[in-house]
């Protein structure tokens, strides 16, 4: 059963469109996210889930109900039966935890004891125990986070949303923090929509992924079929690090020639539907460095960085340069070298 | 900071000039108030606070002062903040145009507005009287005077300090936490409710101090408005003791005890707040959340706009028309038809009056003078405290802000018992132009005192450092570098305090004397004194001079300053 059902949602401002014609179904109890960078239009639709911007067409139909049909209705935020979680918490200072958590229950007229006994109960799923007579100020941003989750989550909502919930937190808290809404949702089954611009983000936590740029989806898959198999030039760029490498393909189709000046031919079949010119990508950690010998491709070690775990090394073949990451410390600067690339793991745009 | 000795000298000098300043200007008065108001009979005493609690008409003038106060706060309030909540929530149309308007009654002096409504709603008013002629009869429509017209003009005049305090504060909440109430399933005006005005408490709260205390301080409204009807107010009160000093015994000192009253009333009403709003100190700035949404009013809207219009129109527009009428006609009481009509009134004020024209040159004096000093005293106190950071920087800024947060009728008192004697054997201000300009350069210290030093806040010392690293003493980096840098405050404070020392009343009303007469005194007496087409005509001049001046300032300082 799907929870949430996007259909052709398209959101025009003044000259600007924002969105263009975003579709999907969120099955119930996955954890989606919407990744892109600034601008992309992420937001923009999770606020259109939300109710707090009317789309200028097409249909949203959130548990059973449709909540927007474009000239037909609109139901507001309030009647949605969401959860939301903001980038800002929007913990109410006024009020204490066991109040801020209840606080939808209370619209929904539960009673004091009841939904006070409900608001203990999320507080402690949060970890948050016995805090609820405290104040937002007394809470550090981690801990204020969980009771911005625990609100959302308290009226058992169709889905719930989040807004880069995470960009306000250190490194550390970051990595926890994210662990832990995962955690959560493990435990509690809720449908997330997440939005953030942050790839790592997003593969550590997803279900599934919708790539989005420029108003418009890129790709929607699982993470690992976003990273294997990108499809086109601008998700392989986003997510993980990417080598460009121009190449013309042979008349026989079963070479790549590279443009690097010296003509490194590359042993692979390519298929039809792609035209003489391509872009051969591949991940840096999918090349393997040897020292120099009459390999498909060599080069020159120009930049080698030691990262701690690994070592980022720039190549310079020919006229291009290209970037590799591999643990193997042995060469540096200088060096000639050969590069053996993962032929599976080759992507042609 | 390395100061060489001659650096050193020079500010050791500065910083001795400026406490003698500081000590004449306010710790003299102050402690003159003091001495007076607790000592009778040589010694130590409280009889005089006896006196005025066991004095009918003073206790009486007592309950008065907090009764219109409180009530105009309560109007205040619930006005700004509905005027806020439209201005800014809903999607009324011309909300520049609106916004604007509904800042207006800041610029027209209280008494002024008192004088206009008077003109418009009172028993012989333009109201009453086309009433009257249409109705064919003697009997008024309303009979508004006293405590509910004292009220009416106070809460009128007193809202934009709501209204601009709750809007800064709306406009820099976080809209997250309304939509994260939308969410939680509340409508707009649950989210009201329970949140936006419960989060803007605080800020409320703090607007509503300030109305309270300016009104409590007032004078010219109770004046126009209570004293003809023999209702009186503290500060009215105050006025008419010491008016009559010389037929009741002990005047100046039941005056001064009134006036401790008056401060600890105005403290006490600062302190309530504070302490209902201990603990809920909130810091709402927003983060990178979006603009608030809008209430749709819908065909509202057009309607909504008509009655915000006609209630700036009424509040603001109308008050203006009635004392322009005046100031037209021949004569109070010919109704206001063109053939009335004429110029007369303004030509006797500008060119036959004595008095008024005393009174026009007297004011631009005034307001010039201590505009200049006072800036130029503000700006090497605000030096002191910001940049050499002396000690006791923060009595410094505390002491230069007294004669400007106590009443206007307290601090005047003040003065008058402090100069009202020889010095010297011969020299006395008292009766004087210079006691006014005094009073003047002390009640505005504050404003050049505050603009200055959040100017040269902005100053990173670094500037001055890498000027000194570059080679030059401390008093060329002060040319070169500071003066620049704080001309436009400078400015500002010249501007700041040119507007209000120019249409002052509370203070020279208490210390005019014939030939040291302000504009604000000429309108008050040829007011009082029953010649209101040329009261109104010079009111009007003023307000002229007002306006002009504000667009000069928002001109000059790009928006910044000025309404």
């Amino acid at each position: 059963m799907a929870q949430v059902i996007l259909k052709n949602l398209t959101k025009v401002f003044d000259n600007f469109t924002a969105v263009k014609n975003f579709s999907t179904r969120v099955e119930d109890g996955k954890f989606i996210t919407l990744l892109g960078p600034s601008g992309c239009g992420k937001t923009t639709t999770l606020r259109m889930i939300a109710g707090f911007i009317e789309p200028t067409v097409g249909e949203i139909i959130i548990g059973k109900e449709i909540v927007y049909r474009s000239k037909e209705f609109f139901v507001p935020p309030e009647n949605r039966n969401i959860g939301m979680v903001f980038q800002s918490y929007a913990v109410w200072p006024h009020m204490n935890l066991l109040d801020n958590v209840s606080y939808p229950l209370k619209i929904r007229k539960v009673s004091k004891k009841e939904r006070y006994a409900n608001a203990a109960q999320v507080l402690e799923m949060v970890e948050l125990v016995g805090m609820g007579q405290r104040y937002p100020h007394q809470l550090s941003g981690g801990e204020q986070q969980r009771v911005a989750l625990a609100r959302a989550l308290i009226v058992d909502p169709y889905v719930m949303l989040l807004d880069e919930p995470l960009s306000n937190l250190d490194a550390k808290l970051r990595e926890q923090m994210g662990f832990e809404i995962k955690e959560l949702q493990k435990k509690t089954k809720v449908t997330i929509i997440y939005v953030t611009h942050d790839q790592a983000e997003a593969m550590a936590m997803s279900d599934e992924i919708i790539v989005m740029n420029k108003g418009e989806i890129q790709q929607i898959g699982k993470p690992e079929e976003i990273y294997e198999k990108p499809l086109n030039k601008f998700v392989a760029n986003f997510i993980g690090l990417t080598n460009f490498i121009p190449c013309k393909v042979s008349e026989d189709r079963k070479y790549l020639i590279v443009k690097d000046g010296k003509g490194s031919k590359i042993e692979y079949v390519v298929s039809e539907k792609h035209k003489e010119e391509v872009i051969l990508c591949v991940r840096l950690e999918d090349i393997t460095l040897k020292p120099y010998d009459e390999g498909e491709m060599n080069g020159q070690v120009i930049r080698a960085t030691y990262l701690g775990n690994l070592v980022d090394y720039l190549l310079q073949v020919g006229d291009i340069t290209m970037r590799v990451q591999l643990k193997d410390r042995r060469f540096s600067t200088g060096d000639k070298v050969s590069l053996i690339i993962d032929k599976e793991k080759i992507l042609l745009y | 900071m390395n100061i060489n000795k001659g650096n050193k000298n020079i500010l050791v000098i500065l910083a001795f000039g400026v406490f003698t300043i500081l000590a004449i200007l306010v710790i003299y008065p102050l402690f003159s108030l003091l001495g007076k108001a607790f000592i009778s009979e040589g010694r130590f005493s409280l009889q005089n606070f006896h006196k005025v609690f066991i004095t009918k008409d003073i206790f009486v003038a007592l309950s008065h002062s907090i009764f219109v106060s409180t009530i105009s706060t309560v109007f205040a309030t619930i006005i700004g903040v509905s005027l806020v909540w439209i201005v800014s929530r809903t999607d009324i149309p011309y909300r520049k145009l609106i916004k604007t308007g509904l800042i207006m009654p800041f610029l027209i002096p209280p008494f002024i507005s008192a004088i206009a409504w008077l003109q418009l709603i009172g028993p012989a008013g333009y109201i009453n009287s086309i009433y009257m002629t249409i109705k064919q009869t003697w009997n008024p429509l309303f009979v508004i005077y006293g405590k509910w017209a004292i009220v009416m003009v106070m809460s009128l005049s007193g809202y934009p300090f709501v209204y601009l305090t709750t809007l800064a504060g709306l406009e820099r909440m976080n809209p997250a936490l309304e939509e994260a109430g939308q969410i939680s399933g509340a409508g707009i005006f649950t989210v009201m409710k329970d949140i936006t005005i419960p989060v803007m408490a605080p800020t409320i709260g703090a607007g509503a101090i300030l109305v309270f205390v300016s009104r409590i301080a007032n004078f010219g409204i109770p004046a126009v408005m209570g004293m003809p009807a023999n209702y009186y107010v503290l500060t009215t009160k105050i006025y008419r003791l010491i008016d009559q000093s010389f037929i009741v015994k002990d005047a100046h000192a039941i005056a001064t005890a009134m006036s401790i009253l008056l401060i600890l009333i105005a403290a006490c009403g600062l302190l309530l707040v504070k302490v209902y709003l201990r603990g809920k100190e909130y810091i709402v700035v927003s983060g990178k959340d979006v603009q608030p949404k809008l209430v749709k009013l819908g065909k509202w809207r057009y309607i909504l706009f008509a009655i915000v219009l006609s209630t700036i129109v009424i509040i603001v527009v109308l008050p203006i028309i009635a004392i322009l009428l005046t100031a037209l006609t021949r004569a109070w009481g010919l109704l206001p038809l063109i053939s009335n009509w004429t110029l007369d009134n303004f030509k006797y004020v500008l060119f036959d009056l004595d008095m008024s024209k005393r009174a026009i040159r007297n004011s631009f004096f005034l307001a010039i003078t201590a505009s200049v000093i006072t800036t130029f005293i503000g700006a090497i106190i605000a030096y002191m405290i910001v940049k050499v950071k002396v000690k006791g920087s923060q009595a410094l800024d505390f002491v230069s802000s007294i004669p400007y947060s106590i009443p206007g009728t307290v601090f005047a008192l003040g003065m008058i018992i402090a100069w009202n004697k020889s010095f010297f054997g011969k020299y006395n201000i008292y009766n004087t132009i210079w006691i006014i300009l005094i009073s003047y350069i002390a009640r505005y210290l504050a404003y050049s005192v505050r603009t200055i030093s959040s100017s040269l806040m902005q100053i990173d010392n670094s500037l001055e450092e890498a000027a000194r690293a570059s080679g030059s003493n401390r008093i060329q980096s002060f040319r070169d570098i500071i003066i620049p840098l704080v001309k436009p405050s400078l400015f500002a404070s010249w501007f700041l305090i040119f507007m209000p020392a120019f249409r002052e009343l509370t203070i020279s009303v208490l210390l005019w004397s014939t030939g040291n007469e302000t504009i604000g005194v000429a309108v008050y007496n040829l007011q009082e004194g029953g010649d209101v087409t040329s009261s109104s005509a010079l009111a009007i001049i003023m307000i002229l001079v007002i306006f002009l001046g504000n667009m000069i300032i928002k001109k000059v300082t790009k928006g910044e300053f000025g309404y």
